[in-house]
């Protein structure tokens, strides 16, 4: 460093200083895309769920499962980057289920999360959303 | 529970779920009529709704009633229909020529819909007990009615 020139020294600094910004932008930027990204997510979910709900108001209280594990099925049918749809009652216990089997570490997170099972299907949705890559 | 009843008539489809929601507002409980004009294939699920959102349990008669949502029902089977006439037909042979006047029905059975009874946080007997219960009400009715 001692046997660095006056201008040297200079450029290194400069070139120091954009480097750190420009990896405090590009973070920013990342996180920012990363955030974007997730409140749409939630957003698509939340239009689903608006919609699924007053659908299966009727099928919830009646007892008419058969009617909901085919609208969990439709559901996911249309919904091409849906994994998974969960209908599940007030104490949270499942009334149908669509989509392929939840991995066993998430469903000890859920079950941790509160939520119970019923005859061996699997529990409710928590945040985030899991989606097909 | 209030012991009296109400009824309040419609002339068209377009009146009955606002007068529903009118009628649920000052009543305990709904019991379903054959009336197709109030009970149809149309009319079965915004009716049970209706009701479920105005937390008032709904009574049928016929166990489809039940399937479709309504809290319990209590309906006679063709079986039992037919185990009742049989027994009058052999009555009226042994005594007389004549049928008796019309009577309701003595065999009965009863279903509930514990979903339904879930659902509106209702504490229900299990169906035997039920059945049980009405059919000494019934019997100790009979008793009173030949004293």
């Amino acid at each position: 460093m001692k046997n660095l020139g006056i201008k040297t020294r200079v450029i290194l600094l400069g070139t120091l200083l954009a480097l750190l910004l420009d990896i405090i932008l590009a973070g920013y930027a990342i996180s920012n895309i990363f955030k974007v990204l997730n409140q749409s997510l939630h957003n698509r979910v939340r239009i689903i769920r608006s919609q699924l709900a007053p659908a299966a108001e009727y099928g919830v209280i009646s007892g008419k499962y058969s009617a909901l594990k085919q609208m969990a099925k439709q559901a996911l049918n249309n919904e091409r980057k849906l994994k998974s749809v969960l209908i599940t009652d007030r104490d949270g216990s499942v009334l149908a289920a669509s989509g392929p089997k939840i991995p066993e570490a998430i469903l000890a997170k859920l079950i941790d999360a509160g939520v119970k099972t019923c005859n061996g299907l699997m529990a409710l949705y928590f945040p985030p959303l899991l989606i097909a890559a | 529970m209030p012991d009296t009843t109400d009824i309040e008539y419609i002339s068209q489809e377009s009146e009955l779920i606002p007068q529903l929601k009118k009628t649920l507002e000052n009543n305990g409980v709904l019991l379903v009529v054959p009336d197709a004009l109030i009970f149809n294939r149309e009319t079965a699920q915004p009716i049970l709704l209706t009701t479920y959102r105005h937390q008032k349990p709904v009574f049928g008669y016929s166990l489809s009633y039940v399937k479709a949502g309504t809290l319990a029902a209590v309906y006679s089977t063709a079986k039992q229909i037919a185990k009742q006439a049989g027994e009058l037909a052999v009555k009226a042979e042994q005594v007389s020529s004549l049928l008796p006047p019309p009577q309701a029905p003595r065999y009965f059975s009863i279903t509930v819909n514990y979903q339904v009874a879930r659902s509106l946080s209702l504490p229900i007997l299990d169906e035997d007990a039920i059945d049980k219960k009405m059919h000494q009400a019934e019997t100790s009715e009979h008793e009173v009615g030949r004293n």
